[in-house]
């Protein structure tokens, strides 16, 4: 007989036990999650990241300074910077970008090394400064 | 109380106290699991969460693109995803400002001064960043044929000073993602992107890169901290030229605002070329570079240098007979001339006061 009054209450703990951890779960996935501050920007969601590419081309165009370029595309962590411009330019000239935007793309994915066919003339197309 | 009814009371409190329990050990087991665990990982963050030395970074970054393609609504829009636009946009002056102060790379400095500007802030120390609108100043052309001097004076210069140069160590920060508690955000839109077209009219700025979007997510991964090394090289940062461009659009000049020629008897100060730079609101501008041609040569001396005369106090000490001309380097500016040290009626040597006063585009 204790025995059989054992199982209600292993039940009873049971049941309180996943309550309250679905009570902890849901203060520290919903009601107060974890914010993070200070973060870097491989981080950024994807429409910065591409600005940010776009803007590391157009310091580059300003001031022809790769390693300063290099740099600055090393904290996207991104696995081959050279590809990743050449294909931010060639989405820029898909969604027609300025010309000053998929030239800058363009110069600083050649200088990192990136030869593209469709991205040939716009290398050829002026030096792209103001 | 029968004994029956005592171990039936005991009973219920020992089972109120089990649920208290297992139901403590199940927030605990909760809260370990969604904070340290598996804790909601953000991977689409907005730029006005990025560390400081990022956020910086991404500001010079902003500037420089501005100075590319002169896209002040582009450079808003993007300045709009670190928070609100005038506050970011004094965020601007004042990097622009530290790294002048700091001696930092000149580009830089030129790039944060001039988005600034184009922001509505102006300031003195910034001044000498700022690209010049107007073509290198134009000299007398020196007469060919002139008397030959009795003597040939060698200019003594009262105040001079090496150029601004200041080695740029290399700056190593680590940014470490910091998990705190704060309150959930309610989650927005998708993200999207409105690009401006350059060249387009429109009445006010719109700012189409809305903050990222909290999306909770169950995805097991680290604790939650990250870090990252950034490295810049060292870069020796030259005396600041810039490189004047043509432009219809009215820029900033130093214009002459007084050309005065000053007997000893008044001040005593003898053969001294005084000169005051001014900005815009009349305040005095240090570390302005200012140039003096003579026949066979030139120099340069510095604003700020006898800081208990004024921070945008120069002298200079002429030389007896000799016809000198200044102007200031890196802005456009009005050229004094005929400045000549002469004799005075008492015999003295006449010295000389110039005020340089900054007029800005918009006046």
């Amino acid at each position: 007989m204790r025995k059989g009054r054992l199982w209600p209450l292993i039940l009873l703990a049971s049941v309180a036990l996943l309550g309250g951890m679905g009570l902890g779960l849901w203060y520290g996935w919903v009601l107060d999650p974890v914010e993070y501050r200070d973060t870097d920007v491989s981080h950024l969601a994807s429409v910065y990241r591409d600005e940010y590419v776009l803007m590391v081309g157009e310091a580059f165009v300003l001031d022809g300074d790769l390693d300063a370029a290099r740099a600055r595309l090393a904290l996207l962590d991104l696995p081959d910077p050279a590809v990743q411009v050449a294909d931010s330019a060639e989405a820029a000239l898909a969604r027609g970008a300025s010309l000053l935007d998929v030239q800058a793309l363009a110069r600083l994915a050649a200088a990192l090394g990136a030869q593209r066919e469709s991205l040939r003339p716009y290398l050829e197309a002026g030096d792209g400064t103001r | 109380m029968s004994a029956k009814s005592r171990r039936r009371s005991g009973g219920g409190w020992v089972l109120v106290w089990i649920l208290i329990l297992a139901m403590g050990a199940g927030v605990a087991a909760g809260l370990i699991i969604s904070w340290w665990l598996w804790p909601v990982e953000y991977t689409d963050v907005s730029p006005d969460t990025l560390h400081p030395y990022h956020r910086a970074e991404y500001i010079v970054l902003i500037s420089h693109a501005y100075a590319h393609d002169t896209d002040l609504r582009r450079a808003q829009v993007r300045l709009a995803a670190l928070g609100n636009l005038g506050s970011v946009g004094v965020e601007v002056v004042t990097l622009a400002e530290q790294y002048a102060a700091q001696g930092r790379n000149v580009r830089d400095t030129q790039s944060l001064a001039r988005l600034a500007h184009a922001l509505g802030h102006r300031r003195a120390a910034l001044a000498p960043f700022m690209p010049g609108g107007a073509p290198t100043p134009t000299w007398t052309p020196w007469p060919t044929a002139t008397a030959v001097p009795t003597q040939t004076p060698t200019p003594t210069p009262t105040s001079t000073l090496p150029p601004l140069v200041t080695p740029t160590a290399t700056v190593t920060t680590p940014a470490t993602a910091t998990p705190t508690r704060a309150s959930v955000l309610t989650p927005t839109a998708n993200l999207t992107e409105t690009a401006t077209a350059r060249g387009t009219a429109t009445p006010s700025p719109t700012l189409a890169l809305p903050r990222s979007t909290r999306v909770p997510t169950v995805t097991p991964g680290p604790t939650g901290t990250s870090q990252a090394t950034a490295t810049r090289r060292p870069t020796n940062t030259p005396r600041p030229t810039l490189t004047p461009t043509i432009t219809s659009t009215p820029e900033p000049r130093f214009v002459l605002a007084r050309q005065e020629r000053r007997c000893a008897g008044e001040t005593g100060a003898g053969s001294l070329l005084r000169v005051t730079v001014l900005d815009a609101e009349g305040e005095p501008l240090p570390n302005v570079e200012l140039i003096i041609r003579w026949q066979n040569g030139e120099d340069r001396f510095y604003t700020g240098l006898k800081p208990e005369r004024g921070v945008g106090y120069a002298d200079y000490r002429l030389v007896a007979g000799q016809s000198y001309q200044v102007g200031i380097v890196g802005l456009a500016s009005d050229i004094a001339q005929e400045i000549v040290s002469d004799a005075c009626f008492d015999g003295t040597l006449a010295g000389w006061d110039l005020v340089f006063r900054l007029r800005d585009g918009a006046r």
